[in-house]
């Protein structure tokens, strides 16, 4: 407790005592013009795969043709695929697919925004071998700033931005992607919404 | 190799790095190459300046706010359900952290990546005490198998060449000798780490950003290192300079833009993940630490050093960096960002790293929260020779220039006796002896002075 006195002490001692405001700033991107372009050539360019699916039946099909004889398949959409969640992370060290639903995603830099709502478990989006994240078209926006601008008054108590599968370059700058986490990410966009507003 | 009893100085480290041109070459090159792809991405990003202004701005009012900000932190974050410990060094830090793996009756733990605690040689004092703590970031990983920290704070072996760093998995994880492949070998440490995460009850991360508004910590890596770490874990013990605060969560979509495209030229890293509120049953730690950082918050000269975000950007484009490697600096932070920050820690020890500089500039260009880092690189040079901390040939030498420079008819004897040396005895100068000789000659000596001259062609009229 000595020490939290006397840091902050000596902040406050020495803290410049000009009038530095809270930066009030609006910055101005360039619009995309198709966000979902934009996001589909950022997330190729950063080592992931894009598809589209027409509605969540489709995920399926998808992962019988993407994951042939794969039995260690997880899905977990709240409100569309639920399961109980195991005791701990280590339970799931040998999940080789694990299709989670994203919360948001950024076109500008190809990343999604999951929660821990929407991960079953902390561990199981990095842990798992192979991600696939399922993305609502209509949650694409522009640039970060557009995401914090949702993100900044939602509740969550663990999220993170995942762009593109785990990597490192650590080894004379070759790029290897797979280092701890999953070594592949597949993004589903769902344009279920779109071809209901093309039927009305 | 390094004798201890004479100081480390980062020329005489240089020159021992610059023995193998060809490899020197590579480093270069190398750096140059990671430089380029950060102007690229900073290109395609047309409000890439209003971004760098706008973080100056934030970091400006965080510095001259914290004692507030970090309050409101604390709040935050014991609200969410973590403890939070303040540490006024390096010392304190370390035994803190200690204090909470021992209490866990934990042996074995990972650690993504975090200078801070290279800043406070955390590792070596765990070990020292019976903890086996586990790098987890490869790079950090290689550099610690071998008994070395790393050269650079974003790419911690960038000076290690694949076919050494295949002989170093050959001895230490038995990969098969002789193969130097990036992605076997990436995968033969994502085998050996994965059994460290698993087997790890505590997990030390260090901190990007600090959101002052909720208490929560920002962590980006690449690897994933730092997730699965702390996923697994009880305890996430995660260790940070008081000076990563930022006002809200809407700040990091600034702060968050600018990092990554000027550490490597990607528009952001693979994970950049908010810790609020630990699981159930899971105990979250933040050690807020000071180590100095509260004392160069009173100079106006060295203040901004503390905006740092720890990007690289310095690094990869200085032409002394990249020519002289990480270790040449003898600190945890190397290149021009560490050059004005190690001599606040120590003055005496870090006096020759403000002149491992040619003071081109280039660092406060990239820089993307706009510290004026080469003024400061000045502005310690002055510092350390008011302080009496220059070497002293370099002090005897100026006392010499400033009799000559301050007295007109030794300045005239001088010059004329010079250039009669050069002129007659050109060995006198032209040796080892002579700094100015090495990898230089020395100009031809003109036949006369600028005042000669004048008088000559001006009939001796002012």
């Amino acid at each position: 407790m000595e020490s939290r006195k006397n840091i902050l002490d000596r902040i406050k001692q020495n803290q410049p005592h000009q009038n530095f405001v809270q930066a009030n700033y609006f910055i101005h991107p360039i619009l995309i013009s198709n966000l979902v372009e934009k996001f589909k050539a950022t997330l190729t360019a950063i080592g992931a795969s894009v598809f589209e699916i027409a509605t969540l039946e489709e995920l399926n099909h998808f992962t019988i043709n993407s994951f042939p004889n794969c039995d260690d398949v997880l899905t977990y959409i709240p409100g569309h695929v639920e399961l109980e969640r195991k005791s701990n992370g280590h339970a799931y060290q040998n999940i080789k697919v694990a299709i989670l639903k994203g919360d948001l995603a950024v076109a500008e830099n190809g990343a999604i925004w999951i929660t821990d709502k929407n991960m079953l478990d902390r561990a199981l989006p990095f842990i798992c071998e192979n991600l696939v994240l399922v993305v609502d078209q209509n949650d694409i926006v522009q640039t970060l700033h557009d995401a914090y601008s949702t993100i900044e008054i939602a509740e969550y108590k663990y999220g993170t931005f995942i762009a593109g599968p785990s990597k490192t370059a650590d080894i004379e700058q070759s790029l290897v992607l797979g280092a701890h986490g999953p070594k592949t990410l597949t993004v589903l966009i769902q344009k279920s919404d779109l071809i209901r507003t093309d039927h009305d | 190799m390094r004798k201890t009893e004479t100081p480390l100085s980062h020329a005489s480290l240089a020159e021992s790095f610059n023995k193998d041109e060809q490899r020197v070459n590579w480093h270069d090159q190398t750096l140059w190459f990671i430089r380029e792809k950060r102007d690229k991405a900073a290109w395609q990003i047309p409000e890439w300046e209003q971004l760098r202004e706008v973080a100056s701005t934030i970091k400006s009012n965080v510095l001259a706010n914290l004692h507030e900000y970090l309050t409101a932190f604390e709040k935050a974050a014991i609200n969410n359900g973590a403890v939070v410990h303040w540490a006024e060094n390096a010392e304190e830090h370390n035994k803190i952290v200690l204090s909470i793996i021992q209490k866990h009756k934990a042996s074995n733990i990972v650690k993504s990546k975090s200078m801070l605690t290279e800043e406070c040689h955390l590792n070596a004092f765990l070990a020292k005490n019976g903890v086996d703590v586990v790098d987890t970031d490869l790079g950090e990983r290689i550099v610690q198998l071998a008994n070395e920290p790393p050269s650079h704070i974003v790419l911690p072996c960038i000076h290690w060449k694949k076919e050494e760093i295949g002989e170093l998995f050959h001895q230490h994880l038995g990969t098969p000798k002789g193969n130097a492949d990036p992605q076997f070998l990436t995968g033969a440490a994502r085998k050996h780490l994965r059994t460290k995460f698993l087997s790890s009850s505590v997990a030390i991360t260090g901190v990007n950003f600090a959101v002052s508004e909720t208490g929560e910590v920002v962590v980006c890596t690449n690897e994933g290192n730092a997730d699965l770490g702390v996923q697994l874990a009880d305890v996430h013990i995660a260790c940070m300079g008081i000076e990563k605060i930022i006002p809200k969560r809407r700040d990091l979509g600034v702060f968050l833009r600018l990092l990554t495209r000027s550490a490597t030229g990607q528009p952001i890293t693979t994970y950049s993940s908010h810790f609020k509120t630990p699981r159930k049953g899971q105990e979250m730690h933040i050690v807020l630490v000071d180590n100095g950082r509260s004392q160069r918050l009173a100079s106006d000269d060295f203040r901004n050093a503390l905006k740092c975000i720890r990007c690289g950007a310095c690094f990869n484009t200085c032409p002394v960096y990249r020519r002289s490697g990480g270790h040449s600096y003898h600190t945890a932070v190397a290149g021009p960002i560490g050059s004005i920050l190690s001599p606040g820690w120590d003055i005496k020890k870090y006096s020759d790293l403000p002149s491992a500089s040619t003071l081109c500039g280039s660092c406060s260009n990239v820089c993307p929260v706009k510290i004026d880092i080469h003024d400061q690189l000045y502005k310690w040079r002055q510092e350390i020779t008011k302080k009496g901390n220059s070497p002293k040939q370099k002090t005897i030498l100026m006392n010499i220039m400033n009799l000559i420079l301050s007295h007109p008819v030794l300045f005239n004897l001088a010059g004329s006796f010079g250039r009669k040396v050069m002129k007659w005895a050109p060995s006198v100068v032209n040796n080892r002896i002579n700094p100015w000789y090495k990898q230089r000659e020395m100009p031809e000596p003109p036949p006369q002075s600028f005042t000669e001259w004048y008088k000559k062609n001006n009939n001796g009229k002012p």
